[in-house]
């Protein structure tokens, strides 16, 4: 989308020719080339696109995890490309919740410790009644103690999003949340998502390849559209 | 959850090659630990300066055995000499006090020495010091006094329970079935504080008594009345001391001259126990040798076990990675795992040490007399912690470099 021209409209992510180059041998390959892209705060964004098109690079930048290779990157008002790793992780701890497609819960840790730990490196202490209370609004208050192998993967994917949100995030990046589950659940796992984000007040970027994922939110975004590098591949 | 609590839940979730890491460690640190003590425990009785004696006057034999037999009551001694060469030597103008003994009895294991009266009251076991029977130093009773009485050093009496008024019979000899004097009644009238020598090891009773004990030949009892016959095992001998508490030079041509007659001779403890050390050495040397290379390979293995940890908890630290910590957190999450092992493994060690020590000093005590406590902390001990953790960031150093370089995006979700 365009920056809106009205003043009041705070801005959460806001990109400004950003590239992101991947050393490929001797030769350097763009994978990211974004004119500009703003979100609203409070807004769900959907990006569709298929496989290999980029998409997690996109979110991994925008969560600081990857530089740019350059570009202006503001995120939750903090300019991410003057940032040190350091500080790139601290911002994460303290701004982003991430969900990954392949939920990427720790195995020796309960769905409680799973949450908890989600909000062991943010600036606030561990709370353990609120990490219950994330569990519960999951669905998952019967599961506390139960590790990632005894839950269904719909739970696991409901723990990974009580995670993200533990560290109260004002930005939720979401990686393929439904690719990894069962066409029941994935209907469920997005109803989730959406509610919890309107719950806590943070702003969704949804990434997927699925059509039918995408056509559960009202602004979506091809990402034909908007990364000029992956139009350049298609073209060549 | 606080960080101290994702490394305590990482060390349980590979608890098998961590216990067989932290145990590694505990048996090479247990094997340095028990060395050292036996080390530097054995250097400590056998090289006591304070022991009192100057200089020994005994019969020819080995002059080693002559000073474990005199002075840590091992061994046995290996003939007698005439008590007039013992009055010859006692007026030469170096010597300042001589203090006649006999060896060869025994009570309960623990040698029965006859020895002059004065060995109680004036002989100096440490400069300044004299035998205390005080309660409040921890002694009881008194001095004997008459021929039947008899006394007890401090350990001794600890080991035989030993109680003022009790009555027993000597045996005649050191081992086990030797002859016992079953018509001698002795009477233990006192109890010497401790010394910390190993005077503490025996019980003494009056020279003269041994000559007529029952039993003995008719020759040794005539000793007893005759002085141109009497025989002794040796003498303590304290020689005048010159400036600074400098024994007299004089003691070498003494020895010399002792030395030249047939039967006699005079040993110099100081003298013979650094000998003894330089041939019990080398075997201290190999067994620290060993123990520390038992450690340094017990390091190795926890080096490689925190290696192999990491490589399953690479998608584990990419996650805290990717949930905010820093490249130092997931550093630190390896490094204080590895501390924390191989300070498990240091205190296991200790406590293995000192197990092993009482064990080896109950069939030592056994063996030859000398007396090793479990208790005793040797330079090896102040160092265990200290050293394991050096050794546990060391070991943990690598793999820790390598959690701090670990590529979050690669050993996280793949790339749609």
């Amino acid at each position: 989308m365009t920056k809106p021209e009205d003043s009041q409209v705070k801005m959460i992510i806001e990109l400004e020719s950003v590239e992101v180059n991947f050393n490929a041998g001797k030769e350097s390959l763009k994978v990211l080339d974004i004119p500009h892209w703003y979100v609203k705060e409070g807004d769900r964004v959907a990006i569709f696109g298929p496989s290999g098109s980029g998409k997690s690079t996109f979110l991994n930048t925008l969560s600081g995890l990857l530089p740019a290779s350059r570009g202006k990157i503001i995120v939750c008002g903090h300019a991410l490309e003057t940032m040190s790793e350091a500080q790139r992780d601290a911002f994460r701890a303290r701004y982003i919740g991430i969900i990954f497609q392949n939920f990427n819960l720790l195995h020796g840790f309960s769905a409680l410790e799973n949450v908890l730990v989600g909000m062991t490196f943010s600036p606030r202490e561990p709370d353990l009644e609120e990490a219950k209370h994330l569990l519960n609004e999951v669905g998952l208050s019967h599961r506390l103690n139960y590790h990632p192998s005894q839950l269904s993967s719909g739970e696991q994917q409901r723990v990974a999003v009580a995670r993200a949100l533990a560290n109260r995030p004002k930005l939720l990046l979401a990686d393929e949340p439904t690719a990894s589950l069962h066409p029941v659940n994935k209907e469920d796992v997005l109803r989730l998502l959406q509610d919890m984000c309107d719950r806590h007040g943070c702003t969704l970027v949804l990434v997927s390849h699925e059509q039918e994922v995408i056509s559960l939110f009202q602004n979506t975004v091809t990402f034909l559209e908007l990364n000029r590098a992956y139009q350049s591949s298609l073209r060549r | 959850m606080s960080f101290w609590r994702i490394v305590l839940k990482s060390l349980k979730q590979h608890r098998f090659s961590n216990s067989l890491a932290a145990i590694s460690i505990a048996m090479g640190i247990a094997l340095l630990v028990a060395v050292y003590s036996f080390k530097e425990q054995s250097q400590n009785t056998f090289t006591q300066a304070g022991i009192g004696v100057d200089a020994i006057l005994a019969p020819k034999g080995s002059p080693l055995q002559v000073v474990l037999n005199a002075l840590y009551h091992l061994e046995d001694m290996p003939g007698k000499i005439k008590w007039t060469y013992f009055e010859e030597v006692q007026k030469e103008r170096i010597v300042s006090q001589a203090v006649p003994f006999v060896v060869g009895h025994s009570y309960g294991g623990v040698r029965v020495n006859a020895i002059d009266a004065r060995f109680l009251t004036d002989f100096e076991y440490m400069p300044g010091k004299t035998f205390s029977f005080s309660g409040k130093k921890g002694g009881k009773g008194r001095p004997f006094e008459k021929s039947h009485e008899a006394v007890a050093g401090w350990e001794a009496a600890k080991k035989l329970n030993i109680r003022l008024g009790q009555r027993f019979n000597p045996v005649c000899g050191v081992q086990d079935k030797d002859p016992v004097h079953k018509a001698e009644h002795m009477t233990f009238v006192g109890v010497m504080a401790p010394t910390g020598t190993p005077h503490d090891r025996a019980i003494y009773i009056p020279l003269e008594t041994f000559y007529g004990l029952e039993g003995h030949p008719r020759e040794t009892v005539i000793m007893g009345k005759q002085e141109q016959y009497r025989e002794i095992s040796g003498a303590y001998l304290k020689i005048k001391r010159i400036r600074k508490g400098a024994i007299h030079p004089g003691i070498q041509d003494l020895k010399f001259a002792i030395n030249q007659s047939e039967r006699n001779q005079l040993v110099v403890p100081a003298e013979v126990m650094p000998r003894l050390h330089n041939i019990i050495g080398w075997v201290d040397r190999v067994l620290i040798a060993i123990a520390i290379m038992l450690t340094v390979l017990a390091s190795l293995f926890l080096f490689f076990s925190l290696l192999q940890s990491l490589r399953e908890m690479r998608r584990d630290l990419a996650l805290f990675r990717a949930l905010g910590a820093t490249r130092k957190n997931v550093m630190g999450l390896v490094i204080f795992e590895a501390l924390i092992i191989s300070l498990i493994g240091g205190m296991l060690g200790l406590a293995l040490g000192h197990w092993l020590i009482s064990l080896g000093a109950h069939f030592i005590k056994i063996e030859t007399g000398v007396g090793f406590t479990a208790c005793y902390l040797s330079a090896a001990d102040w160092l265990v912690i200290p050293g394991t953790a050096v050794l546990g960031l060391l070991a943990g150093l690598v793999p820790g470099i390598q959690a701090y370089r670990l590529g979050v995006l690669k050993n996280l979700s793949p790339v749609a």
